[in-house]
């Protein structure tokens, strides 16, 4: 290994000289981490709040995947895969290294015209130490277009050059780091900012506002690397380009110390800049004039032709009219919508038909919203704030604040020929499991058949069948070595199952036990791995950013390669819940109880939700089983995203897709995956989601 | 990219009692789709009609007809595909179906000096649906000034008109709408006028001249 002594220390001394002059503009830019960044050096940037941003990075022997999330404006999350090449040089070993890691980076302060920004970052701190290092960086622009970073690394970016810890004067124990993994998986809190120190700083131009050079003096020296794979550093400096081809595609190259050449991609993508703003369906019909309404005679005591009038204008809408009942002044229906994703855009549109399609002496709407035939809101309009409403600059607000909208424990009864209806629908699927090191990524194509029978209100049979038609998941051999009862690490078992797989066969029964509150009782095959009973109870008041929920499961694991078959491990488990509503769209929820291994303990997770339907979000789970015990990974964790296909199409739909990706699957804090759990069910027509996405009412 | 491969993915080969499967099914389905009901209805009975094209795809002009009766002030045109374009006294308040919609506006104060072919200074506001799904209002500051007169051929006549001048400027967004107001009845025959950010400017021009236009207002 070789490094250039010349400018070892000058180099970041000088940046820290310069970096308190200059203007206050604002570069972006990621580095081969993903994060804001030069090359292999951070920098005291953001995305912009909300974006995501998948990067992908290649040089001779090291390939990353990598996936960032601006999680608030200043925290970032980042998700990494990434594989060394030969690697390991033990025969009898896979010569490769697949690596998952997490990074995060918090901006401290922002740029000032004075004082530059400064963020701190660690990265791979879940511990598997590749690529541990922990950082505290300042930027500052020098001239609009000229930034310059400068900044303290330890672990890996205090590695060349390196000098005793400056934190050593605080404690002791900061001088020394422990080299090599803590254990895949664990948070490496023992070793954050541990051990010797060293400066890293660069440059980064703005050549044209499309592209952006970049030259830094990097403080990782690329130790083992150089070691395992022979890699050999002619310099510290590192040298790159960046070339924006689209607005939100941007490819770059880098030499790493003289001797290494790798090209990057990123591709950034905001939630909030869908193709299609609020979507591209249809309007709905204007409101009639009272005039017009009166003058086509309709008769008020007439009811059976007001439900049939008001069930076709709702059907023209992809409504559903689902009970009706009137007196007085007062309609008050039941409304069933499959099509919308925002609720308050079928309550718009359902509240204008009843307006165009009832007798003018019928002034007053209550729609209740439902779920599979539960009622859980009910929404009360008046057909002159409609009228006044309509073309008003504010309506949008104006009609919420002027909308009751109230807890709906009963419902009008249904209407007659509504039960039994069967619905079904024959889709693709498509499965996939990540990171076996045998095969990264492995998959199912196949064919999809979901049906389901309802036969009261709140009462139904369901199930989802597969046909695989293609793939390669049964091609797995990673036959699990966890010492817990095998919950879920037997997936690849279940994967190898022949013929139509039965995923899901289950009676529900959803009810409303009383005011705020809602209850579940299901019973079957409730997923791939488990069938048995399972019963919840959800507290929920309209407008509450706050629910409580207890779930209770008595359950048989289901035989892998049988259709119907069971195993004889038998668990009792379940989970007490809060659910925050954090406000901002951040949606936090805790489930605490007894897992599907036996074992006790609780889920942590917190999502950020967008008001057009698109859920990015992180969990882990804590139990009593020890990170020993639980094997590789050490607990278990995950992120998840959910994109609605509304924001891909600009149709208005309901259905989304979905995506849990966990570093590795294992038994210890495993959960029961019910399809229809209470509170994702119900949290679109409450009153506290519903004010977010209102806009939408008069759309 | 992703987007693409995502649907491609999801509409391999579906069929459903589910519109919304589809719906995502007719995204690569290249027949037309049907005429929406109410612009059928609209075109058959005779309503006031305009064609429109949106200034970026000049070569797709779409006809336009009136849905709601002269006796609501705002006026709802809708196009074959069920996009709906809203006035108010001929100025453009809303639209739906274009994405990004203008949900409603408040433009009084141009309407008047504009129908008064005067010059002057105007406040608008105009709420748009954001990526978001949310309502977000924008306030523009509007000038307004006569520009030449010139003819306006509707059908076979040559209608009289005054050009009417608004240039507005707001926080993020500025533009410059046109209008001819004709001489006789003060009716906007033909206008250029901005309809939100992704859409950008939609040209109108009146196809069939209700009686009315020729009667003074």
């Amino acid at each position: 290994m070789h490094s250039s002594p010349s400018c070892g220390f000058l180099t970041p001394c000088l940046c820290l000289a310069l970096i308190c002059a200059g203007s206050t503009a604002r570069a972006q830019g990621l580095s081969r981490y993903g994060m804001p960044g030069l090359i292999d050096t951070p920098s005291a940037t953001t995305m912009p709040d909300g974006t995501v941003a998948l990067s992908a990075d290649a040089r001779h022997g090291e390939t990353r995947l990598q996936g960032q999330f601006q999680i608030t404006p200043r925290i970032s999350g980042l998700f990494r895969y990434a594989v060394l090449r030969d690697f390991f040089s033990d025969p009898g070993r896979r010569p490769d290294l697949f690596d998952r890691s997490f990074d995060l980076h918090v901006l401290l302060r922002e740029e000032s015209p004075a004082l530059p920004a400064f963020a701190l970052g660690l990265r791979d701190f879940g511990g598997t130490g590749i690529y541990g290092s922990e950082y505290l960086v300042a930027s500052k622009h020098i001239t609009p277009r000229l930034t310059l970073s400068a900044g303290l690394g330890w672990g890996r970016l205090g590695s060349h050059n390196g000098f005793s810890n400056p934190l050593g004067v605080l404690s002791d124990r900061f001088k020394s780091r422990r080299s090599g993994s803590v254990g895949t998986g664990r948070l490496a809190f023992g070793n954050f900012f541990r051990g010797d120190a060293a400066l890293f700083g660069g440059l980064e131009y703005q050549i044209t506002p499309r592209s952006r050079l970049m030259i830094e003096y990097s403080s990782d020296a690329y130790r083992a690397e150089a070691k395992r794979t022979g890699l050999s550093r002619e310099t510290a400096l590192n040298l790159g380009v960046d070339y924006r081809a689209r607005p939100n595609l941007t490819l770059g190259g880098y030499l790493l110390g003289g001797t290494e050449l790798g090209v990057k991609l990123n591709y950034v993508i905001d939630p909030r800049a869908p193709k299609y703003p609020g979507g591209i369906e249809r309007g709905g019909p204007p409101i009639l004039p009272q005039a017009d309404l009166a003058a086509l005679g309709w008769r008020g005591d007439d009811i059976s032709s007001n439900e049939t009038r008001l069930s076709k204008a709702l059907a023209a809408q992809g409504l559903a009219l689902e009970g009706y009942a009137q007196s007085g002044h007062e309609a008050r229906i039941v409304l069933g919508n499959a099509r919308y994703g925002a609720a308050p855009e079928a309550l718009g549109r359902a509240a204008r038909a009843m307006a165009n399609n009832l007798p003018p002496e019928i002034t007053d709407y209550a729609i209740t919203l439902e779920r599979d035939g539960m009622p859980v809101s009910r929404s009360e309009f008046r057909r002159r704030d409609l009228v006044a409403l309509e073309h008003d600059w504010d309506g949008s607000w104006r009609s919420f604040a002027r909308a009751k909208i109230t807890d709906a424990p009963n419902r009008p009864p249904p209407l007659a020929g509504r039960y039994p209806r069967l619905t079904g629908a024959i889709t693709p699927y498509f499965a996939a499991a990540y990171f076996d090191p045998d095969a990264p990524t492995r998959y199912d194509l196949g064919v999809q058949v979901a049906g389901k029978l309802a036969l009261a209100p709140g009462l139904s049979l369901s199930t989802v069948i597969r046909q695989k038609a293609l793939g390669t998941l049964d091609q797995s051999t990673r036959a699990s070595n966890s010492t817990l009862p095998h919950v879920r690490s037997d997936q690849w078992l279940y994967d190898k199952a022949d013929g139509p797989v039965v995923h899901r066969l289950m009676a529900d029964y959803l009810f409303r036990p009383g005011s705020d509150l809602y209850a579940r009782l299901s019973l079957g095959y409730l997923e791939r791995m488990f069938a048995g009973v399972s019963g919840e109870l959800l507290w929920y008041p309209q407008t509450s950013r706050i629910a409580w929920g207890a779930e209770l499961n008595y359950t048989a694991q289901r035989a892998p390669q049988s259709r119907f078959g069971l195993r004889d491990y038998r668990i009792a488990s379940g989970t007490l819940s809060a659910y925050s509503d954090l406000g901002g769209g951040y949606l936090g929820q805790i489930n605490a109880g007894r897992f599907l291994a036996g074992d006790w303990g609780a889920r942590f997770a917190l999502d950020r939700e967008f008001a057009n339907g698109i859920r990015i979000g992180a969990f882990f789970t804590l139990t009593d089983v020890s990170f020993d015990r639980f094997g590789e990974g050490a607990f278990d964790k995950g992120i998840r995203v959910s994109v609605p296909v509304s924001w891909l199409t600009g149709q208005p739909g309901t259905m989304a897709i979905s995506q849990t990706l966990r570093p590795i699957q294992r038994d210890g804090g495993a959960r029961l995956e019910i399809a229809n759990r209470l509170y994702d069910e119900v949290l679109g027509a409450n009153a506290q989601v519903m004010m977010t996405q209102w806009g939408k009412f008069w759309r | 990219m992703i987007r693409f491969a995502l649907i491609a993915m999801l509409t391999l080969a579906s069929c459903s009692t589910d519109p919304q499967a589809r719906a995502l099914l007719g995204q690569f389905r290249a027949s037309p789709p049907k005429p929406a009901p109410e612009f059928a209805r609209a075109s058959l009975s005779g309503a006031p009609m305009m064609a429109a094209a949106i200034e970026t795809r000049p070569e797709a002009i779409t006809v336009f007809a009136r849905i709601t009766d002269a006796h609501k002030p705002i006026a709802t045109f809708t196009g074959p595909s069920g996009a709906q374009l809203i006035f108010d006294r001929g100025l453009l308040v809303g639209t739906r179906g274009f994405g990004g919609d203008i949900l409603a506006s408040k433009l009084d104060e141009s309407a008047r000096l504009i129908h008064a072919r005067g010059t002057g200074g105007a406040t608008r506001l105009m709420t748009s649906l954001n990526g978001e799904d949310r309502a977000r209002p924008q306030a523009f500051r509007c000038a307004i000034r006569p520009d030449r007169r010139e003819p306006v051929r509707i059908g076979a006549t040559d209608i009289p008109t005054q050009t009417m001048v608004e240039q507005c400027r707001g926080a993020q967004n500025s533009f410059i709408n046109f209008y001819w107001v004709a001489l006789h009845g003060g009716e906007i025959v033909q206008s250029s006028q901005w309809a939100g950010r992704p859409t950008g400017k939609i040209s109108l021009r009146k196809l069939v001249l209700p009686s009315t236009a020729l009667q003074p207002r």
